[in-house]
């Protein structure tokens, strides 16, 4: 049974967010990662780099294809996840707690406006991914 | 048409940036290669899964692709790259079936001409050898021919858009197949044997392949105007396509070959 914890925000993307005052913790949703199989590899930024809304920021190989990681928000990574490098099955066991990627200082915290609540994106999981 | 191993891969990568931003209609496009080439997964280590010194004695060129998955040796081979976007009418948002829309589709093509593939997931196979290589293993929507790999595919997925190529065997050189991938095992000529049993290749199927490469190009656009209901616009790479390409080339695919032809 996939988890949508209401205290995260959500992208389109399937990304999550969890924010911290000026902070923003990213990675990937429980349903993106059962879509995706399981994980082989991730490629992520180094810290120190800028990254932007709606662009690519890294990439994840699963057993059936390669996905780039899309960014929910603009702003400069402050933190990377060095675990996922020693174990990738984070990303599958614990996509909202351990699996976390990158941590983010926002640049534009307005952004976050556009992100779905977990009911929101319950919703356009439903609506726009697997139909009416 | 036929390019560098390096073209290749910055022309698939060029459309998936193009039709990502909305500045290209969805492509599809068959290509052949200069000459052979050992084209790497994404994700994949090259000095630790490729016997490069093999491949620069004997001329293969060497490149990355935009896709995951395992390397494939391009010696005599049709490869397909379909871009697209997704989800959308044409292809869901989902990896399996866009595997296998365009899968059946190719698959009907190659059985007008003659080469009975099905769709592959070899059963009761033997412990996996050869782990680099693409084609020592057959997954779902992949085809082969009674268990024998004929074409592997992979995917990249970006916002919206999705790129799927795949390399169609038409004649296999075992023994060089065999020394581009590491590690080699000390019974050679047993592991051959069995990438024999693993993988065929249309040789095996039709004597005449005179002008295949033309008579496959035709017969998938056939079976993608079927399966999908749609119509085909020829033409060749925009200037803005052909912009991007060579961006790609400068800033990623010749550093890179440089790089291996050089180590």
């Amino acid at each position: 049974m996939k988890a949508f914890p209401e205290e995260l925000l959500y992208s389109r993307e399937h990304m999550w967010v969890r924010v911290d005052g000026d902070l923003a913790t990213v990675g990937i949703t429980d349903y993106a990662q059962e879509k995706l199989g399981e994980i082989l590899s991730i490629e992520l930024p180094e810290a120190d780099t800028e990254i932007e809304r709606d662009e690519p920021f890294g990439m994840i190989e699963s057993a059936k294809a390669s996905i780039e990681l899309i960014s929910p928000l603009s702003g400069e990574i402050i933190s990377v996840n060095e675990d996922l490098l020693d174990d990738i099955g984070i990303l599958n066991s614990d996509p909202h707690d351990a699996g976390w990627m990158i941590v983010v200082e926002m640049k534009d915290p307005s952004e976050l406006d556009d992100l779905l609540d977990a009911q929101g994106y319950q919703d356009f999981i439903i609506q726009e991914v697997e139909g009416d | 048409m036929r390019a560098s191993a390096a073209e290749n891969m910055a022309m698939d990568e060029a459309l998936f940036i193009t039709v990502g931003r909305g500045d290209s209609p969805p492509t599809f496009r068959v290509y052949g290669w200069e000459r052979p080439a050992v084209s790497l997964g994404r994700f994949q280590d090259a000095e630790k899964e490729v016997d490069l010194s093999f491949c620069r004695q004997q001329g293969i060129e060497v490149v990355l692709r935009p896709t995951g998955g395992r390397a494939v040796y391009h010696g005599d081979d049709v490869t397909y790259a379909l871009v697209a976007t997704s989800p959308s009418d044409l292809f869901p948002d989902s990896i399996p079936e866009t595997y296998a829309i365009i899968s059946r589709a190719l698959a009907e093509g190659l059985k007008e001409l003659g080469v009975p593939v099905t769709f592959g997931r070899r059963d009761g196979q033997e412990k996996c050898y050869m782990e680099s290589f693409c084609f020592s293993r057959c997954a779902p929507a992949e085809l082969s021919i009674q268990g024998r790999k004929i074409m592997g595919s992979a995917q990249v997925r970006g916002r919206r858009v999705f790129l799927q190529h795949g390399s169609l065997l038409i004649k296999c050189d075992f023994e060089r197949i065999y020394g581009c991938f590491l590690p080699h095992h000390e019974e050679r000529q047993n592991e051959i044997e069995r990438l024999k049993s693993s993988i065929t290749s249309v040789s095996e199927y039709l004597s005449d392949l005179e002008g295949f490469d033309g008579k496959v190009y035709e017969a998938w656009k056939r079976a993608l105007v079927e399966e999908l209901n749609i119509s085909f616009e020829e033409g060749n790479l925009t200037e803005e396509e052909w912009s991007m390409v060579h961006t790609l080339l400068r800033e990623k695919y010749h550093p890179w070959r440089e790089r291996f032809l050089l180590s």
